[in-house]
């Protein structure tokens, strides 16, 4: 982990999991960087679509 | 009869055992022995319920000595994935974690509904870890192998139920959707696979991978047994918080009614990849049977399946937390890495994402408001290889296992009700196409897939192992 945008992951990594007392392995530790990049990345391009501000979540029990 | 029981459908072998010309014990042990035979190729069978099976299909020759009505799946075997509590043993969820569960106490609704109907629980089947996957590549369990080239993937999460269905080895069996682990494994696998409404079959008793997306579902070779499996299930279920209180709308004598006055279109824009020529041809080969030319674009389909993939994340991850935290090292590494990305995923890309959702479901009633069925592919491609690593999505390579749903992800995120049709293509691997419809219309997905397979466009034969 050398790259400066993994290490802005690790810094959100360690710091939510420590929030959530999830302790994580050291072996797990750049699979999970990656992960949540990925996921960063997923949700970067989710939000460049802008919603009205009157929606509202998804009721979980509706189709 | 008992020769031709692997090729026979749950239709068939109920008239037959209801006519005594063969016993539920008797198709019962044929089952049994199917299972010995192709499981070791296959590996699609967890467990194998010997004891149970020969109890519950004697309990149904009886009620036929009886005259006693048997149900409209008299002594049909089916079997189900390894996430639906079977009493007496402990659900394991393609997992080892849960191996020192305590032992179901009841059956899952859906197996006390199929057994009401008269069907024999047999055997439970291989799945991917928690369900997140498209491959049934189980760490703990090892990979299911696809009946119709044993080299490749049976696709996944319900890998196992697909397998099983299309080798003959049940003529029916149940699986469960959150992202298309029905649809994906039905279509590498050659099979029908329904996933209902959000909310329409009850998952009491189903072990839940993301509360908000999951659905539970039929696999079968034909649509008449398709339509029984899902009619037998159909009911408000109190135990399921998202049971939809709407009473049973049957749909098995829906299939001869044909498609007139029903709107179709073909999913157009993003469900259209230059380079995946079989789901293209596939598409193209049901459009033409059903006489259908418009194209409808969905509402920004890219963003719906980015949205599917952050709830799953979060939800999947929440769900797991404690044991994430208990006892890590008994998770697949693939699946403890994603599962513990989706627990720490903020709240604002996950209010966002079920924003969207609101958004996106408000556009496909639109949508609905013109078109009654649409078609989509299923799969971008037909079965890849166990292990493969890439499939080609739009001029790029991707990784797989992660890409398999790029067609259903989409769909099933605002709970639409899907089936997916096994296209006719013999000498050619199996591919399947999605029928989508508005909530609570699987009777047009149904209309439509039986006129498909009386005019021979969809088929599920059992596959030569």
């Amino acid at each position: 982990l050398s790259d400066p945008a993994q290490l802005r992951v690790r810094e959100f990594v360690d710091a939510g999991a420590r929030m959530i007392e999830l302790p994580i392995r050291e072996e797990d530790l750049l699979r999970v960087v990656e992960d949540v990049a990925r996921i960063e990345a997923v949700a970067k391009f989710l939000m460049q679509f802008e919603l009205d501000q009157n929606i509202q979540p998804a009721p979980a029990f509706e189709p | 009869m008992t020769a031709a029981l692997g090729n026979a459908s749950a239709f068939e072998i109920a008239a037959a055992v209801k006519e005594r010309s063969i016993s539920a014990a008797e198709v019962t042990r044929s089952a049994l022995a199917r299972i010995s035979a192709l499981n070791p190729k296959l590996n699609c069978f967890t467990r194998v319920l010997t004891e149970r099976a020969e109890a519950e299909a004697h309990a149904i020759d009886r009620k036929i000595t009886l005259r006693q009505d048997p149900g409209p799946l008299a002594g049909v075997p089916f079997a189900v994935k390894d996430l639906f509590d079977v009493r007496g043993i402990p659900t394991l969820a393609g997992s080892t974690i849960r191996a020192n569960a305590p032992a179901a106490q009841q059956d899952a609704t859906a197996i006390t509904s199929l057994n009401q109907a008269g069907a024999i629980l047999v055997g439970t089947l291989n799945m991917d870890e928690f369900a997140y996957g498209f491959v049934t590549e189980n760490h703990h369990y090892g990979p299911t192998h696809n009946p119709h080239d044993l080299q490749r993937s049976a696709g996944g999460s319900s890998g196992g139920s697909a397998a099983a269905v299309a080798a003959g080895i049940t003529p029916l069996s149940l699986g469960t959707d959150t992202n298309g682990s029905i649809r994906v494994p039905a279509s590498f696998c050659g099979v029908f696979g329904l996933k209902p409404t959000y909310g329409r079959l009850s998952r009491e008793g189903a072990f839940l991978f993301a509360a908000s997306l999951d659905t539970i579902g039929p696999f079968a070779r034909t649509v008449k047994d398709l339509a029984t499996a899902f009619d037998a299930m159909q009911g408000h279920d109190a135990a399921d918080p998202v049971s939809t209180a709407r009473g049973p709308e049957p749909v098995a004598n829906q299939l001869d009614r044909g498609i007139q006055g029903l709107r179709i279109a073909i999913a157009g824009g993003y469900f259209v990849d230059v380079e995946a020529a079989d789901a293209n041809h596939a598409v193209a080969a049901i459009a033409r049977a059903l006489n259908v030319t418009d194209v409808v674009d969905l509402p920004d389909p890219a963003r719906a399946r980015a949205a599917a993939f952050i709830i799953t994340a979060a939800e999947g991850g929440h769900h797991h937390l404690s044991d994430l935290r208990s006892q890590p090292g008994k998770f697949d590494p693939n699946t403890r890495t994603r599962l513990i990305a989706g627990a720490l995923a903020p709240s604002a890309w996950v209010l966002y994402a079920q924003r969207f959702r609101s958004w996106y479901r408000l556009e496909m009633a639109k949508i609905f408001a013109r078109v009654d069925v649409i078609i989509a592919p299923s799969t971008p491609c037909p079965a890849v290889h166990i292990g493969q690593k890439t499939i080609r999505w739009h001029g790029a390579e991707v990784p797989a296992r992660a890409n398999l749903g790029v067609f259903t992800q989409p769909v099933s995120f605002v709970g639409l009700p899907v089936l997916n049709v096994p296209v006719a293509r013999p000498d050619k691997l199996p591919i399947g196409v999605q029928l989508i419809a508005a909530p609570y219309n699987e009777a047009a997905l149904f209309r439509v897939a039986g006129l498909l397979e009386a005019n021979r466009a969809v088929s599920a034969p059992v596959a030569s192992i």
